[in-house]
């Protein structure tokens, strides 16, 4: 069911009419909101440490479920061994974490080894080749992966479960014949919504470059604040309960960093980018906060922190906004729910990652992937910045969300995946500034219905 | 009906003779009107030129949105702002149509996007609250924080803080607490510091000028605690120099009115000295609380201050050194006196509170050169003190200084050492000078070493 077209479309044109004497206002419906993020927060910064814990946590938690789900797949009797003890010609299942070894994966190492004398590399979008390796590393040991195994889809960091042989003409080989994931966790029942209630997305508003589109923001911001469009869309908009603002919401240019190189006494004067951008931003979220509630998440290019989770952007940012308690900082990633539906999303950078080192293209498969793995990001901390934990994985997904959203990315897309009969997943993709709304919709209820909405300006 | 027409003359008065460029935003706000009803009068206002006067010179923009198929066969809602040639064909691209209405009226033809965005800047700029007043939606969740939600945010971002204040309390309860009724709210507040301390200044101005007798607002006033950071630092020092002020009169009549002028350079100095202290705290300091106010530097600073108030903590006096910035205008004696004062009163509690919240490292540093510099001598010091009667009582008593840290403990303290010239010549002067010059150099407060009480420059003119 899409988003109530039909009353909006009946009252299409009214306003070109003189002034009537009232003005209909509609209430913003208001939800039920939780916030599950606390485990993205970091309340100690203690970098002194590896990342092998991190790893270690992530096998250790992983593998019980895995066990379950390799026994269900291969058979009760299936023997799920440890590398080491694993021996010739004997069919096993093993489990541990996918190690990818790329040849032209970016590694420091080779740039300042002076025996190769390289010279720098073109920068490249996509890490992948045709000799990449699959290596599964168990506590203990490491074995290389052949067989029916795709290399090019797997990404370092799932971990999986194989069943295969090792084969005794080629030891130090694991010929696979099957693998599997994680089934994908279930989520709790979805309730019931009686109204029609709404939840809008939107990311990459790039504020503070230069070819930025201040209308087009502007405009976003009349039409979920109900100043802009007929009645009969003003009052569909009055059913948007929230906003999440999915990360980027500085433009990349804002990340100047050619003043850093400049004396410092040329750069005295100069303010960062960010300063000004910041300031239009907190005007725009002013205006929202005055009558939605909005939740924004750091992106790539805002002023947090790099590497992942990144923290809340701090309220002293957005000394209007911050006034009004509808606004709400929240990490990247992000959970919560939102009258009894979970939602769960990131700003991009994990899923930017793992395209950059598998071939997979379509940017929806690997979010349904990421849930297949059961994992955020599967790649932090190898080729994604992680901060390095100690005794749990925040990232694992341990409850299936019925909304998972990622921000920045290149095309708007959503997709409805089902792990059990019952469950539902939608998956989407938000555009850059392209709007996206979610219904929570009663009337069908095993269907979520999305939308995009774009706003352009033609002249 | 009367309202139609003012407003198609206004329009008309904007359009044509001013050649603004009139958006329905714009207009809303302007005539504070519903938006609705502001694109209706828009819709009039073409209408009627168009039709009545022929005035056919009006450039119209239209916002548009519906329903519309993308080449992937799927449906998205597209909303733009088109101008008035290119409305049909817009319409015709879209399967169903759920808006249209007038965006803008203005004279010339615009060229891009930007003229509108402009055209409504400045005026959305000015309202950005008042942005819910017009719209078609309203929320009754979303009210701005009251500003005693935005001091509890704040409170709950500086743990450090609360605490000494809150032991403080418990002392004093005479405090006759005045509610800060001008805090500026919260975040804004810390940047605004400058505004807020001169509205404190001004009020601590109007206290002292009632004549507080009591000593006693001193520590209450730590006891506001978090009541504005900042603002209660001042008005705790403001407050000191009421109560001193009254001792002094009992001594010197001549220097009360001193007093209150060297209040003025007095709160300068301490304008200045918390920024001052703030950036070489930050050196020193372990902690790393936010750094984004000066609350909790101001706060420790308030901390040591009171430290000054008991004889006993001479290492912690650093502040005193510190604390006068080194102000141009000579600093009456009565001015850092009151302080000295302060110094030798007896609160013993008060000092063990600051010494548990203190972790600050430049007290420590302090504490450890101010020990070095701690020579043995004998001098005479007045001790003022509060008997049981709730009176001021001064008394001098030759006193040995130690080196010994186990003398921090004895009530009757000597006075901490400071620069050493000043207060050996100090040390041989009797009563009413030695208050004068007990307090060390101002103009030596960035040293560390010569911590100890304040001095002013007079010290170097009382030598005798």
């Amino acid at each position: 069911m899409l988003i109530n077209v039909s009353k909006a479309e009946q009252k299409a044109g009214m306003l070109l009419a003189d002034p009537s004497a009232e003005s209909a206002v509609f209430p913003r419906v208001s939800t039920a909101y939780e916030n599950h993020s606390e485990r993205f927060l970091l309340k100690e910064k203690n970098f002194t440490r590896q990342f092998a814990h991190l790893y270690a946590e992530r096998l250790s938690t992983l593998r019980t479920q895995l066990e379950q789900t390799a026994l269900r797949k291969w058979g009760k009797d299936t023997p799920i061994k440890q590398l080491y003890q694993l021996q010739a010609d004997e069919k096993v299942a093993v489990i541990g974490t996918l190690f990818k070894h790329m040849e032209l994966r970016p590694s420091i190492l080779k740039e300042i080894s002076e025996e190769n004398a390289m010279l720098p590399q073109p920068a490249r979008s996509r890490y992948t080749d045709d000799k990449d390796e699959l290596i599964l590393e168990d506590e203990l040991q490491r074995i290389q992966l052949k067989g029916s195994i795709d290399v090019q889809t797997m990404v370092t960091g799932i971990v999986i479960a194989v069943y295969g042989v090792e084969p005794d003409e080629d030891r130090g080989k694991f010929l696979v014949e099957d693998y599997c994931f994680l089934d994908m966790a279930s989520s709790v029942p979805r309730p019931v919504v009686e109204h029609p209630v709404y939840v809008a997305m939107v990311s990459g508003l790039d504020i503070g470059g230069k070819s930025s589109n201040l209308l087009s923001v502007q405009m976003l911001v009349d039409v979920l604040t109900g100043q802009l469009g007929d009645e009969g869309e003003q009052e569909t908009c009055a059913s948007i309960s929230r906003l999440i603002i999915a990360g980027n919401s500085l433009s990349q240019e804002t990340q100047d960093k050619e003043q850093v190189k400049q004396a410092k006494y040329l750069t005295k004067k100069t303010t960062a980018g960010s300063v000004d951008a910041v300031k239009s931003l907190d005007d725009i979220l002013v205006q929202l906060a005055c009558s939605m509630s909005i939740d924004i998440m750091p992106g790539e290019f805002d002023p947090a922190n790099h590497i992942l989770p990144q923290q809340p952007l701090h309220r002293c940012m957005f000394p209007q906004a911050a006034m009004f308690p509808s606004t709400h900082c929240v990490t990247n990633p992000y959970d919560c729910t939102i009258e009894g539906i979970r939602f769960l999303g990131t700003s991009g950078q994990n899923v930017t990652d793992i395209h950059r080192y598998s071939t997979l293209d379509d940017h929806l498969q690997i979010m349904e992937n990421c849930l297949t793995w059961g994992h955020l990001a599967p790649t932090a901390p190898d080729t994604l910045g992680c901060y390095p934990y100690y005794s749990n994985d925040p990232f694992i997904i341990t409850q299936s969300p019925h909304v998972y959203f990622t921000g920045n990315m290149p095309k708007f897309d959503t997709k409805v995946v089902k792990a059990h009969p019952l469950d539902l997943a939608v998956k989407c993709n938000v555009l850059k500034l392209w709007e996206f709304l979610s219904s929570l919709s009663p009337m069908e209820p095993l269907r979520l219905a999305k939308h995009e909405r774009f706003f352009s300006n033609i002249m | 009906m009367a309202v139609d027409q003012i407003y198609l003359e206004n329009l008309d008065e904007f359009v044509n003779d001013e050649n603004k460029v009139v958006t329905y935003k714009w207009l809303s706000r302007t005539l504070s009107v519903h938006v609705n009803q502001a694109k209706q009068m828009l819709y009039t206002f073409v209408q009627q030129q168009r039709n009545k006067k022929d005035n056919d010179k009006l450039s119209v923009c239209y916002f548009l949105s519906g329903m519309a198929e993308t080449p992937d066969g799927g449906k998205i809602l597209k909303a733009m702002v088109v101008p008035e040639e290119s409305l049909d064909t817009m319409k015709s691209t879209l399967t169903t149509v759920t808006s249209c209405h007038v965006y803008s009226v203005q004279k010339v033809k615009l060229k891009d996007s930007n003229a509108l965005y402009i055209a409504d800047y400045d005026k959305l700029k000015g309202s950005l609250l008042q942005s819910k007043e017009f719209s078609a939606i309203r929320s009754d969740e979303c009210k701005p924080r009251s500003l005693e939600e935005l001091e509890k945010l704040e409170a709950a971002s500086h743990p450090v803080i609360t605490e000494p204040p809150a032991k403080v309390t418990t002392m004093n309860g005479t405090s006759g607490s005045k509610p800060k009724p001008k805090q500026p709210t919260g975040i804004a507040g810390m940047f605004s510091n400058a505004s807020k301390k001169k509205e404190d200044k001004e009020e601590n101005e109007k206290e002292e000028g009632k004549g507080d007798q009591e000593q006693k607002e001193t520590v209450a006033d730590k006891g506001k605690g978090k009541q504005g950071g900042i603002g209660s630092f001042f008005s705790k020092q403001q407050n000191k120099e009421p109560s001193t002020k009254s001792e002094t009169t009992k001594v010197e009549p001549s220097v009360k009115k001193d007093s209150a002028d060297a209040v003025k350079p007095q709160r300068d100095l301490n304008k200045k000295s918390p920024p001052k202290r703030g950036q070489k705290s930050k050196k020193t300091r372990k902690q790393d609380s936010d750094e984004e106010d000066a609350a909790p530097q101001k706060q420790k600073r308030r901390r040591i201050q009171v430290v000054e108030s008991s004889s006993e903590e001479e290492e912690e006096d650093e502040v005193i050194p510190e604390s006068p910035v080194p102000s141009p205008v000579a600093d009456i004696p009565s001015s850092p006196e009151p302080e000295k004062m302060e110094e030798e009163e007896e609160e013993e509690k008060v000092e063990k509170v600051k010494k548990t919240g203190n972790s600050h490292a430049q007290s420590s540093n302090q504490h450890e050169s101010s020990e070095k510099h701690r020579v043995k001598r004998r001098k005479k010091v007045t001790n003022t003190y509060m008997d049981k009667q709730g009176f001021m009582v001064t008394e001098e008593v030759w006193e040995t200084a130690s080196t010994d840290a186990s003398d921090i403990d004895e009530p009757t303290k000597p006075a901490p050492v400071t620069a050493p010239k000043s207060k050996q010549d100090s040390s041989d002067k009797s009563g009413n000078k030695d208050k004068k010059v007990q307090p060390t150099k101002k103009k030596t407060s960035p040293d560390p070493k010569h911590s100890g009480k304040q001095t002013s420059l007079m010290s170097f003119f009382k030598k005798k």
